[in-house]
């Protein structure tokens, strides 16, 4: 049973400009309650590993450069 | 290892990176000590960094120390009221506010008779409300004349939940002569603790308030506190341009069960807003005079079934 | 990853499992109650933001204060609420406690709406008795309960999730087994006693938008307390009291019609007129939400566009910035303002939670369950209607209950066979290299659980809903995770089936119609008290599958007068008179 991945639109958005990842900064990764932010080691930056979006803002309200921006889901719009 | 034994950050290794050059890195250092709150280093690690060079640094250190108590936080964060950026003044004034421990008021008041700062002097007014020392009362009353409302603003606050009958003549005086609504608006409703029968006048005359919501806060304070003598003004009341003070009015003619108010909470019962028949069928029923049948019975058909429901409550409470 | 039991197992005396509402509240009162005990505070998330409750909340619903309602009111009113079927001993219990834990909240720094003098400012909505307290600034919650948790030296562990809860030989607690999230550690905790903080059984249908984390509730909360109870021997109790909440439609949050009601906001239809009859939050309630929706008058809306500017601009302050923010961002882009048009409302997709309804882990007014060691608080727990005040109320009776039981008792043996298979089950679909992955799994779940079990219930549908069911449980074997995350969705799927087969179990044994929309039986729709008047209880049978059997009311403490009970009957002639 071989797998396929299909790419979606994600709700979370990081402005790398602003992020601070790559001074040690997890704090959107912590208190995500569905845990699907992650730090891109390479690019120093915060990203969307997984589409399972509450759109409860934590992660916007908590950034302290505020380089997070969550939208609505598509499929809620 | 296993995960589940990792030690948290010790508080020497956030130490070190507060002594980092790099103002981001010391940002979310500070912003860690909220783990390490315990240690009592911890503590002097966020008084320091609101003296940081960076703004942003002082700003996490104001917010920071939410997590602290006692008297040298307290003096830190009245301090970082005058800070030079004003988010960081906001977030010191924001936890000052938080803090819940009222063994600092001394420090606040201290601070409060030495500063001119209209910002200084209303958020330490703020942070002063709940702790309710009567030490705070010359201080606030002297603050009821200041040139800045939001300065005003707090200083009615403080009296109001001192709740000292003493200073309602001053309470009074904010509620009908302050050239702030809401400076009006908080003053009518601190009336509420007060038994004088001085506030008639006072509340009457704030029925016909420039404001809307000042005129609904004190038809909501006269039925509050039953006070008989202004139910000719709350009658009045209820030809008010706004339905939301109608509401209020006549949720206190049915609190002061006044017979006289039937014809017109009668009337209201026809009003296109159902939030108004609501509250007009509900204080008929509490007056329960027999005069109010009419209106009842031909309320009775209402579309809103919240309207239907406390007309058939008040058709039975007058029999 | 450890395979080697030493290095894993910890010993603590209380173990709270969830950081959320109650959670926190019970590890608190736990060590309040004996500094000296080893208090765990178990998260799958971070406590920082955990449970439903991460951005805050905006007002109680319940709040029993003196001189505004007392607890025999509240008792009466929730016994109405809930079609009488109700344990009115556990409900005292909250009610008689509410009043000190809003105190002890204010106490925190919980900012709770006051009048201009520092009094509550608690707002009658209903004639009966239930008040309203609003906290236009409750968005504070989270980080007051993480200073207390600071303050009171309570050991918090975040990203594990427990799989199972392991039991002795006399069938008492004996500790739990752990999954970390990110990294698929296996751990096991050996512990005295258990709270169960886990919240609502939240990702049990599947929101008509078919995104699978666009659920009512938080999507976290997966059911884990239900289905980690219902193995380790538990009753749960009402499972056919479903919850069900109306909504803003595609946004799939709660449009909080009640924190506008006392602005006047208020529910609806298309002609901008109110229709809810039913004076409680209820199934009874959802039922005429749900007429009105079908209904030529449909659908249905939340109405502020009569309100004054400046009332509007206070409530948006409250709605957008507490409990669901992002409502704001979705209206904006709707187009919707409140000012304007009514905002279109829905009802959501199926779950349990005892919080808004009654669908729980039978607890009684100690918060006990039937397993002796282990306690449940919150939304998972039995004690109707008991919202946000009584997720920490009964989260202190826990804590303090829990402290004294360990006392009294000393650690159960563990079952090294027991922890083996279940390490053995856990890790399962890591070790796959291909299969069905968890996110198709769920999705066919939980699409099965809207065709089959969303009421209203018909008996022949939930049986070929059983059948779905046992065929996914079949399809197990090929659940494959790609990586930790994976497998917590994974871990959590198998949680969902278990509560899909109990929800499905205890409804078809219910033969009658009762709470309204809850359990609404097309072929039952009479409410039968003859033979109805009572509680079913659900456990895990011998044959692995969920048994039901009944459990007798107990006796009311607070007797309803003729008038109240008029109410009741009222309710109950309304709900079967489709």
């Amino acid at each position: 049973m071989p797998l396929a991945y299909t790419p979606t639109n994600v709700p979370v958005t990081i402005n790398a400009d602003a992020c601070i990842a790559d001074k040690g900064c997890t704090v959107c990764v912590d208190v995500c309650p569905l845990d699907v932010l992650a730090i891109d080691m390479a690019k120093g930056t915060a990203y969307m590993k997984y589409d399972e979006c509450w759109y409860c803002m934590p992660c916007e309200a908590d950034c302290p450069t505020n380089a997070v921006t969550v939208s609505i889901p598509y499929l809620l719009r | 290892m296993s995960l589940m034994f990792e030690e948290e950050s010790g508080i020497d290794e956030v130490a070190e990176r507060i002594a980092s050059d790099d103002a981001a890195v010391r940002r979310i250092a500070v912003m860690e000590l909220a783990e390490v709150s315990f240690d009592p280093e911890a503590e002097l690690l966020a008084i320091k960094a609101l003296s940081d060079a960076d703004g942003d640094v002082r700003l996490e250190a104001a917010r920071v120390l939410y997590e602290f108590d006692g008297d040298a936080v307290a003096q830190a964060l009245v301090d970082a009221l005058q800070d030079s950026e004003e988010k960081v003044r906001l977030a010191a004034a924001e936890t000052l506010f938080e803090n819940k421990d009222g063994s600092v008021a001394p420090i606040l008041i201290k601070a409060l008779q030495s500063t001119t700062d209209s910002f200084v002097m209303a958020a330490l007014l703020r942070a002063l409300r709940e702790h309710r020392v009567a030490e705070t009362q010359q201080i606030a009353l002297q603050g009821l004349t200041h040139a800045d409302a939001s300065v005003r603003r707090e200083a009615v606050g403080v009296l109001a939940y001192l709740k000292a009958e003493e200073v309602v003549l001053a309470l009074m005086d904010a509620a009908r002569n302050d050239a702030d609504p809401e400076v009006r608006r908080v003053a009518v409703g601190s009336l509420v603790f007060s038994k004088t029968d001085k506030s008639c006048e006072v509340l009457q005359g704030a029925l016909q308030d420039d404001n809307w919501q000042v005129r609904e806060e004190a038809a909501f304070v006269i039925g509050k506190l039953g006070r008989q003598e202004c139910v000719d003004a709350l009658i009045a009341a209820m030809d008010d341009g706004y339905w939301e003070v109608c509401v209020k009015s006549a949720r206190s003619l049915g609190q002061l069960k006044s017979r006289k108010a039937v014809e017109v909470l009668g009337s209201a019962l026809g009003h296109g807003m159902s939030n108004l028949r609501k509250e007009a069928a509900a204080s008929l029923g509490e007056i329960g005079d027999k005069s109010a049948r009419p209106y009842l019975l031909q309320a009775q058909e209402d579309v809103d079934p919240d309207v239907r429901k406390l007309v058939q409550w008040a058709l039975q409470r007058i029999g | 990853m450890t395979t080697d039991n030493s290095e894993t197992i910890m010993q603590v005396d209380v173990l709270v499992i969830g950081g959320g509402t109650a959670g926190p509240m019970a590890a608190v009162k736990a060590k309040q109650a004996n500094p000296k005990l080893n208090v765990v505070l178990l998260e799958k998330a971070n406590v920082k933001r955990s449970g439903c409750i991460s951005m805050g909340m905006d007002g109680l619903n319940n709040a029993v204060i003196p001189g505004h309602a007392t607890p025999e009111q509240y008792v009466k009113e929730i016994t109405v609420a809930n079609d009488g079927i109700v344990n009115q001993k556990t409900v005292m219990a909250y009610a008689q406690k509410s009043f000190d834990m809003i105190n002890l909240l204010d106490s925190w720094g919980v900012k709770f709406e006051k009048d201009e003098t520092g009094d509550y400012n608690v707002k009658k909505v209903h004639h009966m008795g239930t008040y309203v307290l609003p906290m236009p600034e409750g968005h504070h919650m989270k980080r007051i309960l993480y200073r207390q948790l600071k303050k009171h030296r309570v050991k918090v562990i975040n990203r594990f999730m427990v799989t199972r809860l392991l039991t002795g030989k006399h069938g008492e607690l004996a500790g739990a087994v752990l999954l970390n999230s990110r990294t698929a550690e296996i751990a096991v905790i050996q512990a005295k006693a258990v709270i169960l903080c886990t919240g609502a059984a939240g990702r049990l249908g599947l929101p008509s938008s078919g995104y699978l984390f666009g659920t009512y509730e938080n999507p976290t909360n997966a059911g884990d307390g239900y289905a980690l109870a219902y193995h380790a021997g538990a009753e749960l109790s009402g499972l056919e009291c479903y919850q069900i909440n109306p909504l803003i439609k595609d946004y799939n949050g709660p449009a909080c019609a009640y924190v506008t009601g006392p602005f006047g906001g208020y529910t609806a239809n298309a002609e901008g007129q109110r229709f809810i009859e039913c004076d409680y939050w209820s199934g009874q309630m959802m039922l005429e939400f749900y007429r009105e929706l079908e209904s030529g008058r449909g659908p249905v809306f939340l109405k502020l566009d009569h309100l004054a500017e400046e009332t509007i601009d206070e409530i948006e302050v409250i709605l957008h910035s507490n409990e669901r923010p992002s409502r704001g961002r979705f209206h904006e882009r709707r187009g919707n303002n409140y000012r304007e048009r009514m905002v279109e409302m829905h009802i959501s997709e199926i779950g349990f939670c005892s919080g808004h309804s009654a669908s729980g882990v039978w607890v009684d007014e100690n918060a006990r369950t039937t397993v002796p060691g282990i306690y449940a608080a919150g939304d998972l727990a039995c004690v109707p209607h008991n919202y946000m005040l009584g997720a920490f109320v009964y989260g202190a009776i826990a804590g303090q209950d829990a402290a004294e039981y360990c006392a009294g008792h000393e650690f159960a043996e563990l079952d090294m066979q027991q922890i083996e298979m279940e390490k053995a089950r856990v890790l399962a679909p890591l070790q796959r290299q291909d299969g069905i992955t968890p996110y198709q799994m769920e999705y066919k779940l939980r699409r099965m659980v809207n065709d089959y079990l969303q009421p209203p219930k018909v008996t022949k549908k939930m049986e070929i809903g059983m059948e779905r069911f046992s065929e996914i449980r079949d399809d197990l074997q090929y659940l494959c995770a790609s990586d930790p995350h994976e497998l917590m969705r994974a871990t959590e799927m198998q949680f969902i089936l278990d509560c899909a087969e109990m929800a499905a179990a205890a409804s078809l044994y219910r033969t009658e119609s009762r709470w309204g929309l809850y359990h609404y039986r097309v072929d039952y729709p009479q409410t039968d008290d003859a033979n109805w008047y009572c509680h079913v209880q659900t456990i895990k049978g011998d044959t692995d599958q969920p048994e039901c059997f009944k459990r007798e009311i107990a006796p009311y403490i607070v007797e309803l007068n003729d008038e109240e009970k008029g109410a009741y009957s009222k309710l109950r002639v309304a709900s079967t008179s489709a």
